[in-house]
C-alpha cells in the first residue's frame, strides 16, 4: 500500500472510530479526577514518610549507638551496618522524590518516557535492595534494640544464636528468591499478574531496561 | 505508573476556554486513545485518563504555543504510560484480535476498505510505543517540526524515521 492510500485508510478508520465513539468526555468525573490526582502523590507521601522514619532512627538510635559502642568491635560493626542501610533507604527515597518532581507530562514524549522508566527501574531496585536484606538484617536490628533498651548484649550472651539466626536469614533470602522465580514463572503460564514476584525475580527490572534501550534506540536511529 | 499533575483549580473563564479548545481538538484524544488502547473499554478508560490529565495541565499551558502540540504531548505521554502499565499487568494475555474491535461487522460495507483498515490497524499495533506515536503523527499530517517538538527528537531524526516508516508500510501492508 502506498503512503497516500494509507492516509486515506487512516481517515476512514478515524471516521469509523468517531461514529462508534459513544464516549462522553466527561472531564469532571469525580472518580477519575480523584484517581489521577492520587497517582504520584501517594508515592511521594510514602517516600516522605520513609525518609522521616529512617532519619529519626538514624539520628535517635543508630548513630548514637555505634558512637557510644565504637570501642566494642561487634557492636560498632552492627551499628554501621544498620547505619549504611538507613542511609541507603533515605538516599533512594530522596532520589525517587526528585525523579517524581521532575515529571511533567507536557514535556516532549521521549524525555518524559525516559524519566518514567528511570523512576520505575529505581523503584524496582529499591524494592530488591531494601526488602530482601531484612532476612538477615532483622537480627542485627534486634541485637541493637535489645542492647539499646535493655543494656543486654545478645551477641556476647549467645553468639551461637546470633550466627544461627543470621545463617537462617541468608537461607530465607535465597528461598524467597527461588519462590519468587517460581511464582513469576507460574504467573507467565497462567496470565495472572504477580508484580511482587516479578520484581523479586528481576523480571520487572529486565523489562524496564528493555524499555530504556527502546527509548535510546528511538533517539539514535 | 501514570504521571499526574497536582490539582489546580480553573476559574470559570479558564474552564470555558478549556472546554472550547478541547471541543475543537477532541479528535486528538480519540485518535491517541484508539491507537494505544487494547479494546473499546480500555479505549474509553484511556480517553478519560488523557482528558483528566489535560484538565490538570491546562493552568500551565502556554497560550503562545500551539494547543495541538501541547495536547499531543500529554495525550501521547499518558497513552504510552498506560500501554506500558497495561502490558505489565496483562503481559501474558492471549493476543486479542485488535484489528477487529473497531471495525463494524457489516457485510454490505466495502470489503476492500475493511481489509485495508484491518491491515493498517494491525500495522499500528505491531509498532513499539514511540514508533506508534511517530506513525500516528505522520498519518495526521503533522509537520516534521511539530513532530520533533512533540516527541523531543531532532527534525533530521524525524525525517529519517518517516522515510524508513514509509518503506516498511510499502513492504508490510
Amino acid at each position: 500500500m502506498e503512503t497516500d492510500q494509507l492516509k486515506q485508510v487512516w481517515q476512514l478508520l478515524d471516521h469509523r472510530l468517531q461514529q462508534q465513539q459513544a464516549l462522553n468526555l466527561d472531564l469532571f468525573k469525580r472518580r477519575r479526577l480523584d484517581r489521577t490526582r492520587s497517582a504520584l502523590r501517594w508515592m511521594m507521601l510514602r517516600q516522605s514518610i520513609q525518609i522521616a522514619i529512617w532519619t529519626a532512627v538514624l539520628v535517635v538510635i543508630v548513630g548514637p549507638f555505634w558512637i557510644e559502642h565504637r570501642a566494642t568491635t561487634h557492636l560498632l560493626v552492627l551499628g554501621l551496618v544498620m547505619h549504611a542501610y538507613a542511609v541507603l533507604t533515605i538516599g533512594t527515597s530522596v532520589l525517587q522524590i526528585l525523579l517524581m518532581a521532575r515529571i511533567d507530562v507536557d514535556q516532549p514524549v521521549v524525555r518524559i518516557q525516559r524519566q518514567l522508566v528511570q523512576l520505575r527501574s529505581l523503584r524496582i531496585k529499591h524494592n530488591l535492595l531494601l526488602s530482601l536484606p531484612w532476612w538477615p538484617l532483622w537480627i542485627v536490628g534486634f541485637v541493637i534494640g535489645v542492647k539499646w533498651w535493655l543494656g543486654v548484649d545478645l551477641y556476647v550472651i549467645s553468639p551461637g544464636f546470633f550466627y544461627t539466626t543470621l545463617g537462617v536469614g541468608f537461607v530465607g533470602l535465597l528461598v524467597t528468591l527461588w519462590i519468587a522465580r517460581r511464582l513469576a514463572a507460574r504467573a507467565r503460564m497462567t496470565g495472572k499478574p504477580a508484580p511482587m514476584a516479578d520484581d523479586l525475580a528481576g523480571h520487572s527490572l529486565r523489562r524496564a531496561i528493555d524499555q530504556m534501550e527502546e527509548i535510546a534506540r528511538f533517539e539514535k536511529e | 505508573m501514570a504521571p499526574s499533575y497536582p490539582a489546580m483549580a480553573l476559574d470559570a473563564e479558564q474552564q470555558q476556554r478549556f472546554a472550547e479548545l478541547i471541543d475543537q481538538h477532541r479528535g486528538i484524544v480519540f485518535k491517541v486513545a484508539g491507537t494505544y488502547a487494547r479494546g473499546p473499554d480500555d479505549r474509553d478508560d484511556l480517553a478519560q485518563e488523557i482528558a483528566a490529565q489535560l484538565w490538570y495541565g491546562f493552568p500551565r499551558y502556554d497560550g503562545s504555543r500551539r494547543f495541538s502540540t501541547w495536547m499531543y504531548r500529554i495525550a501521547l505521554n499518558v497513552a504510552i504510560s498506560h500501554l506500558r502499565s497495561a502490558t505489565q499487568r496483562q503481559r501474558h494475555w492471549l493476543a486479542l484480535d485488535l484489528s477487529l474491535h473497531d471495525v463494524p461487522d457489516d457485510h454490505d460495507a466495502d470489503h476492500e476498505h475493511n481489509q485495508q483498515v484491518r491491515a493498517l490497524h494491525r500495522f499500528i499495533q505491531a509498532q513499539e510505543p514511540l514508533n506508534r506515536a511517530l506513525l500516528l503523527l505522520y498519518l495526521e499530517d503533522r509537520s516534521t517540526r511539530e513532530m520533533a517538538d512533540i516527541l523531543g527528537i531532532t527534525e533530521t531524526n524525524v525525517a529519517t524515521k518517516i522515510s524508513r516508516l514509509k518503506q516498511r508500510i510499502r513492504d508490510e501492508i
